[in-house]
């Protein structure tokens, strides 16, 4: 890291060697089947480490760089879908009563994590795989070895939780 | 209305718990081939800019040399010519760095500093600062002083290859700072590894020219 922030290549190199496999497993798992957006994305988010050196973190550069990874990842699915992203079940709608200020990454981040604690494990890996690797429902419960009915009642279940953990910061949401 | 989308939601959110296998899916080499071309050339780009405000300095001290062009080839790959048929010196600048993106004059290696010129190689890092040069100097057959000044650390390093000739003329290029964020301001200030370095060659030049 100390070689990478002060802008030697050698130290680049390093974290290509570190990561490559972990960045690539995450493009693999949003964008199935399409390796030809693995290896241009694995590239483009080392180069925006480069850019980036001298803000990052050395305890927090795996983080950083499957956050952006995961990012660009989606993106690009957003892009390539032909069904509209985020569908409609994918979105909370405010009250009219609710206080419309935007989450801080920090105050979303806790909450999220909150609400994942209190699922079981196979909803809680159901919820990640579908909103934070954009995996279709159908891919997901397959991957999972779930039923489709089954794994859609449940993400319901994770929706919920959130919902209820925003109510408690103040949010109001309408009626479904 | 607003609505929170929570896959953006998701944006803050880190995954350790069922992050994929580490299985490669890509080649390697590859990612890494095309992620330091584009590198070294952000970092060529980089350092143009800085190569032409050195040599600007460096044409205001150049004066016209009556006997003939000569040509002066410098180990960077850049060149100064002398005494052609143009009103005044030409040149040619470098950014220290060869057809295949190699550094020419100095090289960053592992936090170390490495004096690459003229077929060398020696680790100058215990003997340069941003107030102390490693000078290396040639004398050439027409009476011509050859030099390069080295400076800096690790973190902000610079070089600059000049020639003293005999009627007062000469010329030179190169670049005072490694590090791409540097305030105007700074950067058009001659370092202090610079200037004492000058002095070094200067000196050396008077000594034998008086």
């Amino acid at each position: 890291m100390q070689r990478l922030r002060r802008g030697d290549p050698a130290g680049l190199e390093a974290m290509m060697d570190r990561y490559t496999p972990y960045l690539s497993a995450i493009a693999a798992r949003v964008l199935p089947g399409r390796p030809q957006d693995w290896e241009e994305l694995t590239a483009d988010v080392f180069l925006a480490a480069w850019e980036n050196r001298r803000k990052l973190q050395p305890e927090k550069v795996k983080g950083w760089l499957a956050v952006t990874m995961r990012n660009r990842c989606i993106n690009r699915l957003r892009a390539l879908r032909e069904e509209e992203l985020p569908l409609e079940e994918d979105l909370l709608t405010l009250s009219a009563d609710s206080p419309q200020r935007a989450l801080e990454d920090q105050e979303a981040a806790r909450l999220v994590r909150e609400a994942l604690e209190t699922l079981d494990r196979t909803d809680r890996e159901l919820f990640v795989r579908r909103y934070y690797y954009g995996q279709t429902v159908a891919r997901a419960a397959e991957e999972m070895g779930l039923n489709l009915s089954t794994a859609k009642s449940r993400l319901r279940r994770g929706r919920e939780k959130l919902k209820e953990l925003l109510g408690k910061a103040g949010y109001e949401f309408e009626a479904d | 209305m607003k609505r929170i989308d929570l896959f953006q939601l998701m944006n803050a959110f880190q995954d350790e718990e069922f992050e994929p296998k580490e299985e490669c899916f890509v080649d390697e080499n590859k990612v890494k081939e095309t992620v330091l071309a584009q590198v070294r050339q952000k970092k060529r780009k980089g350092r143009t800019v800085l190569v032409l405000a050195a040599a600007l300095a460096a044409c205001l001290a150049l004066a016209g040399w009556s006997y003939g062009e000569q040509i002066y080839q410098f180990f960077s790959g850049g060149w100064v010519s002398i005494g052609g048929a143009d009103d005044g010196p030409t040149m040619a600048m470098s950014n220290g760095l060869d057809e295949n993106g190699e550094p020419t004059i100095i090289s960053l290696e592992n936090g170390r500093l490495w004096f690459v010129a003229d077929g060398q190689r020696v680790d100058v890092t215990s003997q340069v600062n941003e107030n102390t040069p490693y000078v290396w100097t040639q004398w050439e057959k027409n009476g011509g002083l050859h030099y390069i000044i080295v400076g800096g650390t690790p973190e902000d390093y610079g070089w600059f290859e000049g020639i003293e000739l005999p009627g007062d003329s000469g010329g030179g290029s190169g670049m005072f700072h490694s590090r791409e964020d540097i305030p105007w301001g700074e950067f058009v200030q001659d370092p202090d590894w610079y200037r004492a370095g000058l002095s070094q060659v200067e000196e050396l030049w008077e000594s034998q020219n008086g």
